[in-house]
């Protein structure tokens, strides 16, 4: 193993590691403003691929174009999921609101599948294609704009929530929801704003992986996963966390993998989050 | 009871009793699963138009008469009153359990007289203890080793199975070597269900037996989005002749991964799957050239088999593209089927289970590269193959020297260089 091999398998993890990170952002903003664990997240994520995956074999846009078009689109999915299914089972209990995200991943999966059949398909984008070299170290196009969309999308968001008037009602409505109510906060409103940011995290993250990963009915799993992994490393809640802990995912993933045997790579993951549970519940950068 | 009477009804009983005897079915159905939808539909699609083609072979849609192959100038299933070959189709979905529930379906709603499929070996798996319960002759290409293993009756492998497959990449490695090429570390990537454990265990033997060691083995599971350190750790151990088994979706990743990491080794070998699909050579275009695949097929053997070239430019014509490697084991699988059935005389299951037994088919009586002899298990005495190479996208045979049409590429260029 020589010093490059393990320096290109951390650049190779941080860059799969970006696009986990963005995809557990959404995962953890819900979790923080709601106490609510999306389990039909990654569903979000597979129909925001489809539309990027149609959006090319239909009109021919190129799948990283297809950006802002799969964020408004889910973000109106996430406004009415909140509307239709969430917020009738908001004051029931707990078991109530974790089956219904459940339920919504069923029908959602269940739907692609008798719609778009168990297919892989992909868009084929010159994009992906293409390889970046930087001083010996490699990544393809699409990994690339992956990572940087990822961080500007993930920017965004913390920009919004830190620094606008309705962004910090949503940090106030997560931090004590009484006090927030106290202080004439609407949370029904935000909640709905809540749920549509979420859902539109995970349209762009569904265009921006588009260009260089298949979707099949099943694809959501795959990112789902580690990004759970990832919200419980960065401490639930914690949407700057989560993109850290995204990062960290993705290069224990690719570097533990190529150091060890890649087929123990996901045994890897969940071994480090299982200890940094164990030694800090609340996460790595939980409060 | 008077005489006339009792001859009137010994009459009819004549009547009855020998037109069941001698009715002859008009049609036979074969119940044909693939994976249609899933992760391998282009490999489906293919093994589909194969079947559809053998069976007009057999009906007598395709003039292939004087050509020496089985089937042709038939009408039907002589022995059978001409019955015409029906086809249904089930989607195995590339999923285990689907396929199993699928056979089952099959079975029991349209009675077919045989069966074949379902491709991908862990479904084929899945569904042979089902048609084995039912006892329905079944034949398969599915090459995981274990299938002819487990004493069923009525399965029967046509295609090679897992060492069969793997033996030609020896003969052409020793042949290379002959060549003044060189190699140097064995290595192997594959995808951990049936086909890809079978085919890399079976290597493993193979290369023990012939005192070379597998420097590095690396499975892994196809529902990843990342395979980078799959391709890094294959790059770092300095493997230069990799011996892959992928599936469409993984192959693609498998394949760009590879570009982006600069591995190319001197010889990437596949035992088909991934670079039999036509959505493979879509989605990674050039950068399919130069793998090689064992290969049982190629029109350009024409000098041995002259009809070739001709059945290929009409299955072209028909579906837009050539025969390849699953096509033409579909074609097969029904003449040994229909053969079979004409040779019983019967649709009766246990008489084409006993026909089966005893096929004997020539190289010349089908399109692909070997006849078709069953042994004790069932597996296929006559499978064998050849080694091809994919220039211009195409597969030409490079190996053995007197079928191939053009030299190998060895070692495979850098990639800077492509």
């Amino acid at each position: 193993m020589t010093l490059e091999i393990a320096l290109q398998s951390v650049v190779s993890g941080l860059m799969f590691g970006g696009v986990i990170g963005l995809v557990a952002v959404g995962v953890s903003l819900i979790w923080g403003i709601m106490d609510l664990i999306n389990f039909a997240y990654g569903e979000y994520l597979m129909w925001s691929m489809y539309l990027t995956f149609f959006l090319w074999a239909g009109l021919g846009i190129e799948p990283i174009l297809t950006v802002p078009i799969t964020a408004v689109v889910l973000f109106g999915a996430g406004v009415l999921t909140y509307r239709s299914v969430i917020r009738p089972v908001l004051r029931g209990p707990i078991f109530a609101q974790i089956l219904s995200t459940f339920g919504l991943l069923v029908l959602l999966r269940y739907t692609a599948w008798l719609l778009f059949r168990p297919d892989d398909r992909q868009a084929q984008s010159a994009l992906a294609t293409s390889v970046v070299v930087l001083g010996g170290l490699r990544v393809s196009g699409g990994e690339l704009v992956a990572f940087a969309g990822s961080l500007v999308a993930t920017t965004a968001l913390f920009a919004f929530l830190a620094y606008t008037k309705t962004g910090k009602a949503l940090r106030a409505l997560a931090q004590d929801r009484e006090a927030a109510l106290a202080l004439g906060i609407e949370p029904d409103r935000l909640y709905a704003l809540a749920w549509g940011l979420s859902t539109a995290a995970a349209g762009v993250a569904g265009a921006l992986v588009s260009s260089f990963m298949y979707v099949n009915p099943l694809v959501g799993d795959v990112f789902l996963l580690p990004a759970f992994a990832a919200v419980a490393l960065g401490g639930f809640g914690n949407v700057y966390g989560a993109v850290a802990g995204g990062l960290v995912i993705g290069v224990v993933n690719v570097t533990g993998g190529t150091l060890t045997m890649p087929k123990v790579k996901l045994a890897l993951v969940y071994l480090v989050f299982v200890g940094v549970l164990f030694m800090r519940p609340k996460g790595l950068w939980g409060r | 009871m008077n005489r006339r009477l009792l001859v009137a009804l010994a009459i009819v009983a004549l009547a009855v009793i020998s037109g069941t005897v001698l009715a002859q079915p008009k049609e036979v159905v074969i119940g044909v699963i693939v994976p249609l939808t899933g992760p391998a539909p282009g490999t489906g699609q293919d093994c589909k138009l194969g079947a559809e083609f053998g069976a007009d072979l057999i009906n007598g849609g395709v003039k292939a008469e004087g050509s020496g192959l089985l089937g042709a100038g038939w009408n039907g299933i002589p022995s059978l009153g001409g019955a015409k070959l029906k086809l249904v189709f089930a989607d195995s979905q590339g999923s285990p359990e689907v396929g199993r529930a699928e056979a089952e379906r099959l079975i029991t709603t349209v009675k077919p007289s045989g069966t074949m499929g379902a491709w991908h070996s862990g479904v084929t798996v899945a569904i042979a203890p089902v048609i084995e319960r039912y006892r329905i002759p079944h034949t398969t290409i599915s090459t995981a080793t274990e299938l002819t293993q487990r004493g069923f009756q009525y399965l029967f492998r046509v295609g090679v199975n897992a060492h069969q497959g793997g033996e030609v990449l020896f003969q052409y490695l020793d042949w290379i070597g002959q060549q003044g090429k060189k190699w140097n570390k064995l290595g192997q990537l594959h995808e951990d269900t049936a086909a890809g454990v079978n085919f890399a265990n079976a290597v493993e033997e193979m290369a023990k037996a012939r005192g070379i060691s597998v420097a590095l083995r690396v499975p892994y599971s196809r529902e990843q989005a990342n395979m980078d350190s799959e391709i890094l750790k294959l790059k770092s151990a300095g493997i230069d002749v990799l011996v892959q088994t992928s599936y469409t979706s993984d192959g693609i990743i498998i394949r760009k991964t590879m570009r982006k990491l600069d591995y190319a080794p001197a010889l990437i070998f596949s035992q088909g799957g991934f670079d039999d699909d036509p959505k493979f050579y879509e989605a990674v275009g050039d950068d399919a050239n130069f793998g090689s695949k064992r290969q049982l097929w190629s029109p350009a053997l024409s000098s041995t088999k002259p009809i070739l070239k001709a059945v290929n430019d009409e299955f072209k014509r028909r579906n837009g593209r050539d025969i390849n490697d699953n096509s033409v084991r579909y074609i097969t699988m029904i003449q040994v089927l229909a053969d079979a059935m004409n040779r019983a005389k019967s649709v009766e299951s246990q008489a084409i289970q006993k026909a089966l037994v005893a096929t004997d088919l020539k190289a010349e009586q089908v399109l692909l590269v070997h006849g078709v002899k069953f042994d004790a298990k069932h597996d296929n005495v006559l499978g064998k193959a050849m080694v091809a190479q994919i220039q211009e996208r195409q597969p030409k045979i490079v190996f053995p020297p007197e079928a191939a049409v053009t030299k190998p590429v060895w070692p495979i260029p850098a990639w800077s260089t492509r």
